[in-house]
Order: structure tokens, then C-alpha cells, then sequence
């Protein structure tokens, strides 16, 4: 019997064994890369080196870590958590779930000190939150201090894309980068270059379809293309819509609008990559501590700006595919693959490397397998000024919780240095659409295969690029997102049973708004806690230069060549 | 006369909001664990305390709560003495438990998940799950059950009125360990006068559910039992709920 368990345990080794890669299979495995073979094998070396007494010391032990469920991370999990181990005999188990329960984990661990993860993927829209709540090891120091000898030489910041959004106001890296996403114009390219499209457009609008600059030209091409006959590569002949969108109730409905929604329409004040002294999510800071969201404490959350956005969103709900009340963000987020859409102004780039928008016989797809689609700046309303963000992105970022120290925070550190190193992240890249290093954007790979991203390779290697970011630092705690959706489904609700939606727009930006500013006023944070202006009338802070900014009057609707376009990125 | 009949109707109209609502007794344990529970002007407090307080609210069951030591409390509730006790799950046929309590180590519908981690004095010693490692005296708070845990294994223990005796005792000794919250350990990790002399575990040494434990002799039955355990993981699993909830502590 004693003999017949020992057997077992033997074949159980073996097949682990056999399971196993070397160093050198897994180098080739990740080509194409930004680095030679050689230069993959001595990255993976160092990884392999610099882990041998810790994998000991953790013998038994798995790494855990969170991150949400999209296609880069699942490819994290099935592909590199495997070359990790067998590289460094450290074990990792990164958990997919949704972005909700990532956000509400980490906050749990940040609030009680309870270990539920090592390490969080965690979107730089929270650096708001780190930065106040103090909870999470600052990377600057570490690389420089305890984990000196656990960070990888063949690193190279530089070679970041974005780096910034993961800093606090000091320049600290609280979090790092692993896999970016912007949220992009999305349009069907083959029937706006259509010369009866353009020619009955012209006709109709007195100027050229293009390219929309603002939300009238989108507003007016939405129109245009609703109910319109189109044909699509495959042959199908569609009914098409304007505009997609969606607004399900859901804790993505607040995405719809914190991801930049206000700012894109003109909210916020000037400054990159956030509005100062109030940003995207209409929050006012006076020397980093947080003092109102109300106009009446020099907010702008329920704004002439504010109320704009919040009306042309439901306006434009009937250019859109009545599936749309039903469509969260990552239903909604492939739609457009259906062939039925002509624009949609707030796509996330995430979606766009499903086979969808890909695959040869897709009615997205043309007889040259190249995608019919194109991504393009994102038009801005009519309470945008130059200077200002144009429009949302983001990076899943690595961000280890204080609670995690000693070898736990060495193991995880290296995991996530792994994960985006230069050896994976091309490779990285082509499975999930999410780059995260310039090395990845700039290789000649992605040169002769350029067509397929539709655009997004232009966009990253344009220095406009830098005109999309994410949450900034004012945000004191991104908990305060639940106020916006149970707000945003309560004036759905009203707008579906036929309130007018102007009055609507503004009553519920005024309900958040002072929802937000009640629960600011609640937090007690490390560093930079809230402190709430006096209110004071609306039109005072109305008169003041900048943000929250008076009524202005429709603008000219305006649109550019997509091909000129794209040569002004180059 | 009216006006006397006037005072009983105005009187009965408020007798609702005072008199009406049901009144249970929960012991809580007596010793010092901060925040979740602990004795301040002889008057029990903590996070726990304020979810089960919250919990039972939409019910309007006010809770009385009553501190005494573990062993003590819990005879209370299996006499029937007490309708219920906030402590970790522990066999009893007289005791209504979530029906996962046993089940899982995470019970789903416990009031929080507690941890406690080693603190020790800043070496190269590294708590990594084997108890036997830990470095002797083991400080205790006094009554914390996790005490026979250690004893078992025939480690010494040392136990202290509070945290802060045991941090102290450890400050001056250097030696040893102390055993406590993860969120106790995170303020001794931002107090100056401790942070650069103590290491903190990453690995819990016990993982805990705490739980709102019934007595069958409790008059509430199993369904509104039910209703109140999901109401209080509701409230848990909330967004809102923790950034207010934490704020007070």
C-alpha cells in the first residue's frame, strides 16, 4: 500500500514534469517579442535567478491575484501564470472576476487589513482613492528601498505608455501599468466614404460626412444614418441605427458616465491629464483636498456642462438599437460587429479585438479580411475648450496592498513585472488589444499587420494620445461611483416612463451632485480628506473664469476627412 | 378631562416608536478587540456591534447588547438566557448557525471575516502558516479563545488585558509575538512609536467568520432569523455601506 502511494506520488511528478517547459521553450514561445531570443532568455534568466530562495521560502504557497474578465487577462492566467512557474517555481493564481468585485475586494483588504489578494489588476481610476486612503505600497520606494533586488533590471519605465496614471500627485508609483484601454469614436468606414452616403449627407446637412469634431455632427450624423438601408462586405443589406449605447442598470451604467462622460462634454477645467481645479467627474480640489460637487461650492456636477451630457445621452437613445436598455458595458462593448451601427461615440477599445470585428465573413470585415471600421477621436461637446482632456483611457494596473509584505510582496511584485515585461507584452498584446509599453506599439510586427487595429496603432503613437486619461487624483474615493448609478437609474426610469428631458437632466444632476458631496463629506481620510466649500448661490461660481461654466449656445456642427485625419496622428 | 384624554392619544399615536419594537439581548465578549468589539464607560461598542445593529433594523428588533467573557456567553445563549451571541461558529445543538457555517471557512452569511496576523519584533523571522514556528511568549489578548489553539501545540502564552499591553510587553522584551487584528496591526504599522521596530504577518495565523448566533430558546424563528443574517451581508457587500461604517473607527 505504502509502496503503491509512492508510485502515485512519482506519476504525479512526472506528468508535472512533463507538463513543464524550460526556460528556453517558453523564450520561443513568446515571439513575436520586442526582444531578441537571447535577450528573452536573459530576461527570463534574471526572473528565474532572482526567484530561486524565495520560490523555497514559499514552497506550497500559491500568489494570489484579482484582475477583471477581459481576454488580456485570461491570457495572463492560462498562458503566463504557467510560464511563471515554471520559470521561477512560484505559483500564482490569477483570479478572473468581474471589474465590480475587483474594485470591492481590494477596498474590503485597503479597509480592514485582511489579506484577500497579494495583488490587484486594479484600474488607475482608483489613484484618487490610493492616494488618500494610503493603503497601498508605493512602488517608487520599493523598487528602490526592500524590493531593490527583486526588480527587474530589463524593466525600463521609459518604455511605458501612460505611466502617469498610476502617480499620485508626488509622482509616486502607486500603481503600474499592465494593460491599457481608451474609449474611442468608433465608426463604419466604408459607408461614410460612400459616395451616395456623402452626396445625400451633403445634401441634407449643407457639409461634408466625416469624422464628427463635436456632438452636433455626431448628432447630425446620427440622424442621418437611423433608419437608413446600408450593405455590409458580406452581402446582408441592414436597417441601420446612428448612434449605440446602453443602460442597463448595473454598476457599468456609472462607467458610462465617470469614464470622462462629463469632461468629454465640456465639464471640466483645463489641464492634462485632469481638469484643475475641477475634473472629470465635476469635483472641485483647492490644494489637493476635495471641497464640493454642487455648482453652490464651486463644483460642476450639475452644471449647464453636466446637464448637457446627461440630456444628449438620453436624447440620442433614439438613434440607438432598442437592445440598448438591456446592453451593459460588456454586452454592449462587441454590438457593433453586428453590422447595424454606423457610429458610436464612447467604444472601449477592449472589445475590439474580439473575433467579431475580425473574423473573415464578419459583415464588419472586408473581402480583404481588413476591417470596414475605423477608430477616431472622440467628438466633444459644446462645453469643451482647448486644453482640456478629449476623452477617457485607462490601465489595468498592478497595485499590491500594504497588508502584503515580505516575500508575499516580493512574489507578487515579480509576477507583475512578468506579466508586462518586455518579453510577454507584444505577444500580450496581439491575443488581447491592450498594450501597455511603447516597445509593443512600435514594432515592426504591428507595422505590416497595421490595418487590422483600424486605426489604433495610429492613435497610441500619436502625442495626442495624451489628450485621453483616466480618473485623475481628485476623486477621494471611487465608492462615490455608486451614487451616479443609483441616480442615473432612477432619471432613466422617469425618462422612460416620458419625463421632458432637460428638467430631468437637471434634476438628477442635482440629486448626485448633492449625494456626492453628502458622502464626501463622511470620509475621514489619511491624507487630503474632503472638506465641503460653503455653499453659496450658483451664480456666483457661474461668473468665475474656468469651470462649472455658464449656458452656451449650440454650436456648428464639424467633421474632417478620416484620411486626413490619420495623417495628422502620423 | 380632554385634556388628559388628549395627553393618552398623543402618547399612544408615539408608543410605536418607542415601546413596540422588539427588544433581543446579545452577549459580546468582554475583552478588548478592537474595532470589532470592545468595552469603552461600560458600554459595548464596535464594528460588529453597529452591523448587527443595522442588520436588525429594518426588523425593528433593537439589539441590547451584553459584554461577557466567551466561555460565559455562550452558556447564556444555550440556556436561553441571552437570544443570541456575535462569536465564531462552535458546535451546539441548542444554537441556530448559518447553514454554511461549517461548511466553508468563509461563511457567507457571517457579519465580517476576521484575521489575525503575528506581529513580531523586526527580524528575519517570517510567519509562513506553521504555528509551531512562532516565536515564544505568544501574546494573547485575555479570552481570545485562539489561546487553546497555541497551548495545544505546547507553545507558551502570554496573556495581556489589551493589544496595547501585549505591543508594549513586545517593544520592551523584543522577543516573542503578539497576535492580534489585521486592522489593529495596520495602526501599530502607522504609529512612529512602533512602525520601524515590528514586522507584521502577511499569513493570517486564524481566519475567522465571525457569526450572529441564535439560541433555539430565542423566541424568533429561523426564517426572520434568515432575513436578518442576509440583511447584514447585504449590507456588508455594499458599496456605500463600509466607507461610513469604517469612517467611525
Amino acid at each position: 500500500m505504502r509502496n503503491g502511494l509512492w508510485l502515485m506520488v512519482l506519476v504525479i511528478c512526472m506528468c508535472t514534469h512533463l507538463n513543464a517547459k524550460t526556460l528556453e521553450e517558453w523564450a520561443k514561445t513568446f515571439e513575436p517579442s520586442a526582444l531578441s531570443y537571447e535577450e528573452r532568455v536573459k530576461e527570463l534568466e534574471w526572473f528565474r535567478d532572482v526567484s530561486k530562495v524565495l520560490a523555497k521560502k514559499l514552497d506550497g504557497k500559491t500568489i494570489r491575484s484579482a484582475a477583471e474578465h477581459i481576454k488580456t487577462h485570461f491570457y495572463e492566467r492560462d498562458v503566463l501564470s504557467e510560464a511563471f512557474f515554471d520559470i521561477t517555481g512560484i505559483r500564482v493564481k490569477h483570479n478572473i472576476i468581474g471589474e465590480g468585485p475587483v474594485v470591492k475586494e481590494i477596498m474590503t483588504q485597503l479597509r480592514t487589513g485582511r489579506v484577500i489578494e497579494h495583488i490587484y489588476v486594479n484600474d488607475a481610476d482608483l489613484i484618487g482613492t490610493h492616494l488618500r486612503y494610503q493603503g497601498v505600497v508605493n512602488l517608487s520606494e520599493y523598487m528602490k528601498g526592500e524590493g531593490k533586488k527583486y526588480t527587474n533590471p530589463y524593466l525600463d519605465l521609459n518604455d511605458w505608455l501612460n505611466l502617469e496614471f498610476g502617480q499620485d500627485y508626488s509622482g509616486n508609483q502607486l500603481q503600474l501599468p499592465d494593460q491599457q484601454f481608451s474609449n474611442l469614436y468608433w465608426f463604419r468606414y466604408d459607408w461614410f466614404t460612400d459616395p451616395k452616403n456623402k452626396a445625400d449627407f451633403k445634401d441634407q446637412f449643407g457639409y461634408e460626412l466625416g469624422v464628427p469634431i463635436n456632438w452636433a455632427a455626431y448628432e447630425d450624423i446620427a440622424k442621418f444614418f437611423t433608419g437608413r438601408k446600408q450593405k455590409n462586405p458580406d452581402g446582408s443589406t441592414v436597417t441601420a441605427y446612428g448612434h449605440l449605447d446602453y443602460l442597463k442598470p448595473s454598476p457599468s451604467l456609472g462607467w458610462r458616465f465617470t469614464d470622462a462622460w462629463l469632461s468629454i462634454a465640456g465639464v471640466g477645467d483645463k489641464g492634462l491629464p485632469n481638469g484643475i481645479p475641477v475634473d472629470e467627474w465635476g469635483i472641485r480640489v483647492e490644494n489637493k483636498v476635495p471641497v464640493g460637487s454642487m455648482v453652490e461650492r464651486g463644483g460642476a456636477m450639475n452644471s449647464p456642462a453636466a446637464v448637457y451630457a446627461l440630456s444628449k445621452f438620453m436624447e440620442w437613445l433614439k438613434f440607438a438599437p432598442p437592445e440598448a436598455k438591456d446592453l451593459e458595458w460588456h454586452t454592449a462593448g462587441p454590438r457593433a460587429a453586428k453590422g447595424d451601427v454606423a457610429q458610436r461615440i464612447f467604444q472601449y477599445i477592449t472589445w475590439l479585438s474580439t473575433d467579431a470585428f475580425h473574423q473573415k465573413g464578419s459583415p464588419v470585415v472586408g473581402q480583404d479580411g481588413n476591417p470596414v471600421w475605423r477608430v477616431a477621436p472622440t467628438p466633444h461637446g459644446r462645453y469643451w475648450d482647448e486644453g482640456m482632456k478629449v476623452g477617457y483611457q485607462d490601465a489595468g494596473s498592478w497595485t499590491i496592498p500594504k497588508s502584503v509584505r515580505d516575500s508575499y510582496r516580493a512574489a507578487a511584485w515579480l509576477w507583475a513585472q512578468f506579466a508586462s515585461s518586455k518579453t510577454v507584452s507584444l505577444k500580450k498584446f496581439l491575443v488581447g488589444g491592450t498594450p501597455v509599453r511603447k516597445s509593443t506599439i512600435n514594432h515592426p510586427h504591428i507595422d505590416k499587420n497595421i490595418k487590422k487595429w483600424a486605426g489604433l496603432i495610429e492613435f497610441y503613437r500619436s502625442p495626442t494620445e495624451k489628450k485621453w486619461t483616466d480618473s485623475g487624483p481628485n476623486v477621494p474615493d471611487y465608492a462615490l461611483s455608486v451614487t451616479w448609478v443609483a441616480n442615473l437609474e432612477k432619471g432613466l426610469k422617469a425618462f422612460h416612463n416620458g419625463a421632458s428631458i432637460p428638467e430631468l437632466a437637471q434634476k438628477t444632476m442635482d440629486q448626485m451632485a448633492r449625494d456626492q458631496d453628502e458622502m464626501m463629506a463622511t470620509l475621514k481620510l489619511r491624507k487630503y480628506s474632503p472638506k465641503l466649500n460653503p455653499i453659496k448661490s450658483k451664480d456666483y461660481w457661474l461668473k468665475q473664469p474656468g469651470s462649472p461654466k455658464p449656458e452656451r449656445p449650440p454650436e456648428k456642427p464639424e467633421t474632417i476627412a478620416y484620411d486626413q485625419l490619420i495623417k495628422q496622428w502620423q | 378631562m380632554k385634556k388628559y384624554f388628549l395627553i393618552c392619544v398623543i402618547c399612544f399615536l408615539l408608543s410605536p416608536i418607542t415601546s413596540w419594537a422588539e427588544s433581543i439581548v446579545i452577549s459580546v465578549e468582554s475583552r478588548e478587540f478592537y474595532p470589532f468589539f470592545f468595552v469603552e464607560n461600560s458600554t459595548p461598542k464596535g464594528l460588529l456591534l453597529d452591523m448587527v445593529r443595522d442588520g436588525l433594523m429594518p426588523f425593528d428588533i433593537r439589539p441590547k447588547f451584553k459584554p461577557f467573557p466567551l466561555k460565559r456567553g455562550l452558556k447564556m445563549v444555550e440556556r436561553g438566557k441571552v437570544d443570541a451571541i456575535i462569536a465564531p461558529r462552535i458546535k451546539n445543538d441548542n444554537f441556530i448557525l448559518p447553514d454554511d457555517a461549517f461548511e466553508k471557512d468563509i461563511s457567507s452569511q457571517r457579519i465580517l471575516q476576521i484575521d489575525s496576523v503575528v506581529v513580531t519584533y523586526k527580524s528575519d523571522y517570517e510567519f509562513l502558516g506553521n504555528i509551531k514556528t512562532l516565536p515564544t511568549p505568544i501574546r494573547v489578548t485575555l479570552g481570545d479563545p485562539i489561546e487553546a489553539q497555541f497551548q495545544n501545540q505546547g507553545l507558551s502564552v502570554d496573556d495581556g488585558a489589551s493589544g496595547e499591553h501585549n505591543i508594549k510587553k513586545l517593544m520592551r522584551d523584543k522577543k516573542g509575538c503578539v497576535i492580534t487584528t489585521s486592522l489593529k496591526a495596520m495602526t501599530w504599522l502607522d504609529n512612529p512609536k512602533y512602525k520601524d521596530n515590528i514586522d507584521v504577518s502577511t499569513e493570517p495565523v486564524v481566519s475567522r467568520s465571525y457569526l450572529l448566533i441564535f439560541s433555539k430558546k430565542s423566541g424568533i424563528g429561523k426564517e426572520k432569523i434568515t432575513q436578518v443574517w442576509n440583511e447584514i451581508a447585504k449590507n456588508r457587500d455594499d458599496y456605500i455601506y463600509p466607507i461610513k461604517l469604517f469612517t467611525a473607527y
